[in-house]
């Protein structure tokens, strides 16, 4: 096809508007609270499985649907009908964990098979020995839950009864987990209409000249900001603190090399230590998500959402690493590394590209709460919810928004979480003095309480137990996440583990702190007035205002003693080289 | 029927100019377009009024009917009252934190709009409601006390009140709203269950808080045009987002519902004159300077919605990244709008491809052919020279034209970088421009299940008859009705509003166990409420009439689709006409049903309505016919087509011409304040309503 700019703007449109008219089918009819809060994506690929358009994707999410389609092929090859739907969570499959359920139906016009959609949603329940398939203290992928390799639910537009049935016989809310594959295929459903639309009105042969026009403009558009990086070598370095089991002295090296040469860019694992006896690991299909999630928030945001985008991007993960692990590995827990990697990365390209990145903030902590209601009918609530971003070159952090490698997640109303399931949020807000100090200030940590009306079960994931969010140039450390139990009467922590496991009785209550995020740049030239203005609004006290940013507020007055403020600042910052 | 004369005047006061609308009742209409000037709102209006009083001298003012962007301005500009927030304890932050979203995906660099009131003057007070309503924690009234002190002290003009599960139960938000009059008496107060009992505190607790926000605003602004028109009997109306209008008065208490007053004016009016030809389904299309504007019209009433966001900008850019601005629930239409004007500017991203907006020229610099400094090629300037627009002025001469410097622009700024000639780049903004609003019109019908091809397309707005007809081809549209008066067609929206109140109680309950007697009683209590409202504003009257809605879900689904309840449905038949009505329209929506599901109830709703007096559009086209001058121009131009039709001889006709005969494209018709564009493939003819008609050769 001859280069049409238009047609190719008007194709790139539409097939946003299909991926976003899927996610909202899949928004509106879902059941579960992930849905809700937004842990789904949808997807368009053409003939060939190759991705041409994602809608409401969190970064995390980019390569999901790239990572499975080749399992999909390489099993069905041409054996696919109109009407067949196929359902998979294997994480050796492309799958990250188990409890996402990926849905992916093809596309028939005139005869031919010409597209796939997409759509993948978390479930709240996997089955397994532990509510929710996403807790780290399992030791191989057998005990997560259900596994479904590719499996055809609808063939030709008939529903398997006995494997539905036998699904809905493992998990702990059957009833729920049906409703969001509905959504999911509901979805699915509204792009091949869309889809059959677009082929009437341009063709079969323009259709796939646009997405091979799409998929090689991705790739040239990431090819030209791979251009900008400095050449040369970035290395960070961190620990994992947990290994799936508990925090007590673990530290599990990670290691991350970025290469960026010319067009290309690799980024490299070796280093990494060895896969933890525990389910933190990330798979491979993770570790890659993890990676064009990362680099594409900061290398290429406006380039397309396609298959294109990955080319010049080469993952190095050594087999048997915590990032790479071997099957039959445990990987339900895999969040808190990948939350620590996203934020490596960001690190490392901090050293390449100072001006252009930010700390990408805490959250992604998550109550996992199941039980029976009174009635007798089964519950699993999952209350997924952030901290906020990190300091930035130029601007602050943002506090109480989903941290950067998520999307547009958000939060269920604490009116409809009592209203659906046996708990009371007794208040969600700030917590004062917890945003690394910077130039540009992290954000501060965001608490939440809940009590429990029901006895049941409770996972609580937490990230940054231990190891806080670091600042950057300059930038002090955001404060640490922690669990209380019961603050009003026994008032204990819990233990320090990244996935918790407790009973609770009618009446308990945890009371959870989420990690502040590092601030950017030397806190000593942070502009008084945005001192004030945060001593005001009380998420930063005097006394913090003075020891952190050397601003002595006049409390009577409602101002900056500037005199005083100059002078304790003064006193602060190093003695510079004597100037030539 | 022979009507008493009077005049009913209607007023469209924009930040850049003031439309003004006034009927006689021989049906005959005034129109003004002046510029608006901040200081005297209202006096303008005024003398127009005199001067339609000068033609028809025994006419008085019967009515008037004002819509404005007083309210969204306020909010976009951040010049609403200082406000505090008084709040369940625990819950003071919400308000700020909103539910956690962000709208772009991958932008590290991204801003949230500040919340509207500062964390400082939001205060927590112990109290708690269960989801029964039934109290857990009573109300510490000396918290409030010290929450109002805090607030009195930090001077606020305004003060919300939100607590949680208040619309089941409101009497702690009623004793800390008392407390707040009795202890500080002169200041603004909105209660949460008062503005919207419905379940969701965030979206409740905002769209309070804007609520708040606005209210002494709109009060002084209203105040001010009031003093301004003081000379006329007739009670001021204010035009709301659902296209009724309320009175002043209502206005003050409920400025939130005055968010989208222009936009909705608009759909209203295209919305009136569908019903009267009598198109069942038709696209409202309103392409301005900086934005394009859809909204779908079903049986003759715009399709509206109750889930919006204000303050970021552009409204509802993406339907499910929410978290740019402000939560709004309140009854809107659902106006889809998109940064396509005709200032919308022009340019080629990193891989080469051409883009049009969001970024927009404005009124300074303006397009570049308005030569007032624009260098930056617009979608105007792409009209131009492709020979849509009038290479040497428009508006009547007003404004002239250098095409020269829109070609350059497009030139150099575009066609070097992509090797296409002028024609092609211009033909390409046009079009890309046409796609993105056709992204506009595709959300309104597609999305919800609507066939575009089913509807016909009301173009207006200045941009609006430039781009209908090739809009309308790439939706697979065949009937483009361009009204009369285009340029202030929403003005005209509100000489046909009704008075119009929307209720709402949420009943968190299933279909299946509800008591269905109490369930309709839930309706006759908003029913006694709208009867209260009326009869406090017009006593006189006494023939409102009601549609009752109900939100229904399926257990746990995320969001609720509206339905109507017959009128005359007994409650022993309720729950089965609602299940079954349920069934369908799920499976009309989303392709599927689960009849063995439990289905959910979330609210009630009422709409009252007392019809106004309407406009008949059959009456004006009659006028046109009369008075329309038939001078045949004999102008033509070239303009450009499109690589297959290439550049053509184009004729130049008034609409007047197109009375008696039908004229196949390619033709252009000028108009005061807009050019309508028949491409080839197209004929255009007028009505006797006066519309101008284009349709789609076979």
């Amino acid at each position: 096809m001859a280069f049409d700019p238009i047609l190719v703007e008007v194709v790139k449109n539409e097939l946003a508007a299909i991926t976003e008219e899927m996610a909202i089918a899949v928004w509106k009819t879902g059941r579960s609270p992930m849905v809700k809060t937004g842990d789904f994506a949808t997807a368009i690929c053409d003939g060939q499985g190759r991705l041409v358009g994602q809608g409401y994707a969190a970064p995390f999410q980019l390569a999901f649907f790239i990572a499975v389609m080749p399992h999909i092929l390489k099993k069905y090859g041409e054996d696919f009908a109109p009407g067949d739907v196929i359902v998979v969570n294997d994480p050796y499959a492309g799958v990250t964990h188990m409890p996402d359920v990926m849905i992916i139906a093809p596309t028939f016009w005139q005869g031919r098979r010409v597209a796939f959609t997409l759509a993948y949603s978390h479930h709240t329940d996997i089955g397994g020995r532990f509510p929710g398939g996403f807790s780290s203290q399992c030791t191989e992928t057998f005990e997560e839950g259900l596994r479904l390799p590719p499996i055809k639910l609808y063939k030709g537009g008939e529903r398997n009864e006995a494997l539905l049935e036998t699904i809905l016989a493992n998990v702990r809310v059957s009833d729920e987990w049906l409703g969001d594959v509905e959504a999911k295929i509901a979805g699915c459903w509204r792009g091949e209409q869309e889809l059959k639309r677009l082929l009437e009105k341009y063709g079969l042969d323009t259709f796939n000249s646009c997405c091979d026009y799409l998929i090689s403009y991705a790739e040239k558009a990431t090819r030209a900001a791979i251009k900008d990086i400095p050449p040369g070598e970035y290395v960070y370095e961190d620990a994992f603190e947990d290994d799936g089991f508990g925090s007590d002295g673990v530290a599990l090296p990670i290691k991350v090399t970025l290469r960026a040469q010319g067009e290309t860019l690799s980024v490299d694992f070796t280093g990494t230590g060895p896969q933890a006896r525990g389910a933190i690991n990330l798979p491979l299909s993770m570790t890659e998500a993890t990676v064009y999630g990362a680099v594409k928030s900061i290398v290429s945001p406006e380039v397309l959402t396609n298959v294109g985008f990955i080319r010049p991007i080469q993952v190095i993960a050594p087999v048997g690493s915590l990032v790479n692990p071997r099957f039959p590995a445990a990987v339900g827990g895999r969040a808190p590394l990948f939350f620590r990697v996203f934020d490596m990365l960001f690190r490392a390209l901090a050293q390449a590209l100072p001006d252009r990145v930010p700390i990408p903030g805490e959250g992604g902590d998550v109550l996992h709460f199941t039980g029976e209601r009174e009635d007798g009918t089964p519950f699993a609530v999952m209350d997924i919810f952030f901290g906020g971003w990190g300091g930035r070159p130029r601007k602050d952090g943002i506090d109480g928004v989903a941290p950067m490698a998520f999307g547009s997640y958000g939060t269920i109303p604490a009116e409809m979480l009592e209203r659906e399931f046996p708990l009371v949020v007794d208040g969600f807000g700030y917590v004062p003095d917890t945003g690394g100090a910077g130039k540009h200030r992290g954000s501060v940590s965001i608490y939440k309480q809940w009590r429990f009306l029901s006895p049941g079960k409770v996972m609580v994931r937490t990230n940054r137990l231990i190891r806080a969010s670091g600042g950057l140039a300059g930038g002090a450390s955001g404060s640490l996440s922690k669990n209380i139990l019961n603050p009003e009467t026994e008032n204990r922590e819990l233990p320090r583990k990244a996935h918790m496991h407790m009973d609770v009785k009618p009446g308990d209550r945890i009371h959870h702190i989420v990690s502040g995020s590092g601030g950017h740049g030397n806190p000593l030239e942070r502009d008084p007035a945005q001192v004030l203005t945060d001593v005001q609004d009380e998420k930063l006290s005097v006394a913090q205002a003075r020891d952190q940013y050397g601003v002595v507020i006049d409390t009577a007055a409602a101002a900056v003693n500037m005199p005083e403020t100059e002078a304790l600042r003064a006193t602060r910052l190093q003695p510079v080289a004597a100037a030539d | 029927m022979s009507t008493p004369a009077s005049l009913r005047v209607a007023f469209d006061i924009g930040g850049t100019f003031t439309d003004v609308v006034i009927a006689g009742s021989d049906g005959q209409l005034l129109t003004y377009k002046i510029l608006t000037l901040p200081d005297s709102v209202g006096a303008d209006v005024g003398r127009c009024i005199a001067d339609a009083e000068r033609q028809h001298p025994e006419s008085p003012v019967s009515s008037l009917v004002h819509g404005t962007t007083i309210a969204s301005n306020a909010v976009l500009e951040e010049q609403g009252a200082r406000t505090g927030l008084i709040t369940t304890k625990g819950f003071r932050d919400e308000l700020e934190i909103r539910r956690l979203g962000r709208p772009s995906v991958y932008n590290v660099f991204w801003q949230r709009t500040p919340p509207l009131i500062p964390r400082r003057r939001r205060l927590e007070v112990s109290e708690r409601m269960t989801v029964r309503g039934e109290v857990e924690t009573p109300l510490k009234a000396e918290d409030v006390r010290q929450a109002i002190f805090s607030l009195k002290r930090q001077g606020v003009e305004s003060i919300a009140v939100a607590f949680l599960h208040s619309y089941v139960n409101p009497s702690h938000e009623r004793r800390a709203v008392a407390l707040i009059r009795e202890l500080f008496p002169e200041v603004m107060v909105c209660s949460s269950a008062d503005i919207l009992p419905e379940v969701r505190e965030y979206e409740r607790t905002s769209t309070t808080a804007l609520n708040a926000y606005l209210m002494p605003v709109v009060g002084r602004y209203l105040d001010q045009v009031e003093t301004q028109l003081r000379a006329y009997p007739p009670a001021l109306q204010i035009m709301q987002s659902n296209g009724g209008v309320m009175s002043a008065a209502h206005a003050r208490l409920r400025p939130v519902h005055m968010i989208e007053s222009g936009p909705a004016a608009g759909a209203l009016a295209a919305a009136g004159l569908a019903r009267e030809i009598g198109l069942a389904q038709a696209v409202a299309f309103d392409m301005g300077g900086t934005t394009a504007k859809g909204c779908l019209i079903e049986n003759g009433q715009p399709v509206e919605t109750a889930e919006g966001e204000v303050g970021a900008g552009i409204n509802r850019a993406g339907r499910l990244s929410k978290g740019a601005g402000y939560a709004l629930r309140v009854p809107a239409y659902d106006i889809v709008e998109v940064g396509a004007g005709g200032g919308s500017l022009a340019w080629v991203d990193d891989g080469g491809a051409l883009r049009v907006g969001p970024r927009s020229a404005g009124a300074v610099p303006g397009p570049a052919c308005y030569d007032r400094g624009g260098t930056e090629p617009t979608i105007t300037d792409a009209n131009v020279v492709l020979g849509y627009m009038n290479p040497d002025s428009i508006a009547g001469g007003t404004v002239p034209i250098d095409a020269t410097a829109a070609q350059t622009a497009i030139q150099t700024r575009l066609g070097t970088r992509l090797g296409l000639s002028v024609h092609e780049v211009a033909f390409g903004i046009h079009q890309v421009a046409d796609a993105t609003m056709t992204r506009a019109i595709r959300a309104v019908t597609t999305e919800r299940g609507r066939d575009p091809r089913e509807f016909t397309l009301i173009a207006f707005g200045g941009s609006g008859p430039v781009h209908a007809a090739t809009l309308a081809d790439n939706l697979g549209m065949s009937r483009v009705y361009i009204p009369l008066f285009p340029g202030v067609f929403s003005a005209l929206g509100l000489l046909v509003a009704d008075l119009r109140s929307d209720y709402v109680q949420s009943v968190p309950q299933d279909l299946d166990t509800v008591d269905t007697t109490a369930l309709l009683q839930e309706f006759d209590a908003l029913v006694a409420r709208a009867e209260q409202d009326t009869h406090n504003e017009q006593p006189e009257r006494s023939d409102l009439t009601y549609e009752r809605l109900i939100d229904l879900r399926y257990q746990r689904q995320s969001s609720e689709l509206t339905l109507t309840v017959p009128a005359q449905v007994e409650a022993a038949d309720l729950r089965r006409v609602l299940t079954e009505s349920f069934h369908a329209a799920h499976e009309r929506t989303y392709g599927y049903r689960r009849e063995d599901d439990t289905i959910a109830i979330v609210s009630v709703r009422l709409k009252a309505t007392l019809q106004t007096q309407s406009l008949s559009f059959s009456e004006l086209g009659g006028y046109f016919g009369q008075s329309a001058k038939k001078v045949t121009q004999t102008d033509s131009r070239r303009a450009y087509f499109g690589p297959q039709q290439g550049e053509l001889e184009t004729r130049i006709l008034g609409r007047g011409d197109l009375l008696e005969q039908a004229v196949v494209g390619p033709l252009i018709v000028e108009e005061f304040d807009t050019t309508v564009v028949v491409p080839p493939q197209w004929q255009a003819s007028v009505d006797t309503y006066g519309n101008i008609v284009l349709s789609k050769s076979a």
